[in-house]
């Protein structure tokens, strides 16, 4: 039943963000004239495909991107302040297994996170009566997710590494906002934009605005390595740690 | 047998207590022999001390020939040599008794003047001892 | 010897929670663990559990180590704890708190958890973060007892709790120490110690003060108070057993751990002129073994 108390620990936080990301997604289709006009374009004449970009993938990954990063808080250095912390690890579970099965369950949140909203854009575009292609959903979600996933990672690993309450909500914002704002200051930078990265601007077909040919493995495999990293580092730490 | 709940404060340690507490209750007859005494576990309960003490307890009556520990059925008091000798001491007190009260009946004493001797004799005896 | 330690010491920073700490509890029975807040109690229950680990020295519970983490998980298997912070998980119901416990422990007992729900009354359907302390204290102590494991560490069992529910909770103690579990539980309350221990150890600045059998303990632990008709001759009393003596200008009041029949002997030796040997109770020990240990110290 550990992952039943892990969901219980995080249900709150991801229910708040689904029901959040899908409502901007809701919002962002149903007001894609208002939004237009708001940012002094022409509706009539501004392409679809082009704002489904624009907007989605830059709004809406910032929210997912803080989303999975809040995500990645809670664990055995919260449950200390909340005084639980004794009792969980008296429990005959290795922190191991107790670290193991909350990174897994926030990664699938995380996951599904991406993809539901993303995944009812088509949908809700009919409804406007415009078009949007899954299979672009599909591959702008999946960019997103597990190119992105490192953002869960690295708030989980804060959450191990940081005593205090609100110490790794503080340094993820702040990492999250210098990476974005230093990779934007500088030239030489520029191509390691994550926020560009996730949004595939790199490999964009600009008269489709799609995503044309094969996608930015090397990149993706970049991102998952430091993914994957920051959770062994997570579980090492948390083994290693005086309760 | 209604048990006292030990005091753990006192300077008596609480395997003796209950100790004392059993030994006095076959003198004044609220147990006899072949009374079953509780289980240790439910006197342990029933008292809320340890059921170890209640075992050393029970042991140490056992070792002193106090009770029985009868294999799977529990705690007896025992048949003991020092109730055996007091029984034996009392019937035999009683027939020294009946013979001296014969006696002085035959002597022409009445009843109520016999219990006037015995009396007089007694309160003399404890007039001697102050 | 179901928990054994062996020079354990734990320090943090500049201090020593605890120091050469030499404690052997024996199986089967139940031991009360006495000492004042702060003198070590709870980090060595921690330590003995792997939340914490020792800063040098060695510890055994079952004859597993407790500092490697497979022995420990081991342990963990067989042991019911109640910490120190009785929260638990303030965002589970009772009923959803007890489900999870007992689904980590193959050998949970129904049984015990009926008749202490029964008894403790702990209400169920409510989220845990509502409950008073007295309840998360009932609740913390079911989730331990109902295991059904072969040892329970509690640290401070009866935080909280009123007399009537104090009684109740020695009782499921005595209970399970019946069944064959051993016991090992912190207090400050000498007379919940007095009243169901078997053995008592003692623990004072990271260290053990005392440490033996209860029984053993009042029946050779004495006062003996001396008076004298002329000036107290204190210095005659330094033997074997004395550990503190209280002098007046024509008494003494010697606390003695042994060796009361010499003791008095020396007494009658220079003519005291009365001589009273008085037991001690289990609170009397401590507070005076106290004394003598911070005297030691100066």
């Amino acid at each position: 039943m550990l992952w039943y108390k892990a969901w219980l620990e995080s249900r709150a936080r991801f229910i708040f963000c689904l029901v959040g990301l899908q409502a901007l997604i809701i919002h962002m289709v149903l007001a894609y004239d208002n939004v237009l006009i708001a940012f002094e374009e022409n509706p009539a004449t501004y392409k679809y495909t082009e704002y489904v970009w624009r907007v989605f993938t830059y709004r809406i990954q910032v929210g997912w991107t803080f989303s999975v990063l809040f995500l990645g808080f809670g664990g055995l250095v919260r449950e200390k302040v909340l005084g639980s912390a004794d009792f969980t690890l008296s429990l005959p579970v290795t922190r191991r297994r107790l670290v193991g099965v909350r990174a897994a369950l926030g990664v699938s949140q995380s996951l599904i996170l991406g993809l539901l909203p993303f995944v009812s854009v088509p949908f809700l575009s009919l409804v406007m009566g415009k078009s949007y292609p899954y299979t672009q959903t599909l591959l702008f979600a999946f960019l997103m997710t597990v190119g992105g996933i490192v953002y869960f990672c690295l708030g989980f690993f804060l959450s191990t590494a940081l005593a205090g309450e609100y110490a790794p909500a503080a340094i993820g914002v702040l990492v999250l906002i210098l990476v974005n704002q230093f990779s934007r200051q500088f030239e030489v930078l520029k191509p390691f934009n994550p926020q560009d990265f996730l949004s595939g601007l790199h490999y964009l077909d600009k008269s489709t605005y799609f995503l044309e040919g094969p996608l930015p493995w090397s990149g993706i495999a970049v991102s998952l390595a430091c993914a994957v990293t920051l959770l062994l580092l997570s579980v090492g730490i948390t083994e290693r740690r005086e309760f | 047998m209604i048990f006292n709940k030990p005091n753990p404060a006192s300077g008596l340690a609480i395997y003796l207590q209950l100790m004392e507490q059993i030994k006095h209750a076959i003198e004044v007859g609220a147990l006899r022999p072949g009374d079953q005494l509780p289980g240790i576990r439910t006197l342990a309960e029933q008292l809320v001390i340890s059921p170890n003490t209640v075992a050393k307890a029970y042991s140490e009556l056992q070792h002193q020939g106090v009770i029985a520990l009868r294999h799977g059925s529990g705690a007896y008091i025992a048949e003991s040599r020092h109730a055996e000798i007091r029984r034996k001491n009392v019937s035999q007190a009683l027939t020294m008794m009946r013979d001296l009260v014969e006696k002085l009946r035959r002597r022409g004493f009445k009843e109520d003047e016999i219990r006037r001797l015995f009396e007089a004799e007694l309160t003399r005896e404890e007039a001697l001892a102050r | 010897m179901i928990i054994e330690t062996t020079n354990l010491a734990k320090r943090y920073g500049s201090t020593e929670a605890v120091r050469g700490l030499n404690l052997s509890v024996p199986a089967g029975l139940i031991c009360g663990f006495l000492g004042r807040n702060g003198a070590g109690k709870s980090t060595t229950i921690k330590m003995l559990l792997g939340i914490t680990r020792p800063s040098s020295g060695k510890g055994r519970v079952f004859g597993l180590p407790i500092d490697d983490p497979a022995a420990s998980l081991e342990i963990r298997r067989r042991t019911g704890y109640v910490g120190e912070d009785k929260r638990l998980y303030g965002y589970m119901t009772g009923e959803q708190m007890i489900r999870f416990t007992r689904s980590l422990y193959p050998r949970w007992k129904m049984d015990w958890e009926r008749q202490l729900l029964r008894e403790f009354a702990v209400p169920l359907n409510r989220k845990v973060k509502t409950y008073s302390k007295g309840m998360r204290t009932k609740l913390a102590l079911l989730l331990s007892l109902a295991r059904g494991v072969d040892l329970l560490i509690l640290d401070e069992p009866t935080e909280g709790l009123d007399p009537v529910m104090i009684e109740q909770v020695l009782q499921a103690l005595v209970r399970a120490a019946a069944e064959g579990t051993s016991v090992f539980f912190s207090s400050h309350q000498i007379a919940e110690v007095e009243q169901i221990a078997d053995h008592v150890s003692i623990i004072h600045n990271g260290r053990l003060l005392l440490d033996g059998a209860l029984d053993r303990l009042k029946e050779s632990y004495r006062r003996v108070n001396l008076v004298f008709s002329n000036r107290a001759p204190e210095k005659e009393f330094s033997m074997p057993g004395v550990k503190w003596i209280e002098a007046d200008r024509h008494s003494l009041s010697v606390f003695a751990s042994h060796n009361v029949d010499d003791i008095v002997d020396r007494a009658r030796a220079l003519d005291a002129a009365s001589v009273d040997v008085v037991p001690l109770t289990l609170r009397e020990i401590y507070l005076e073994s106290l004394k003598e240990a911070q005297h030691a110290l100066v």
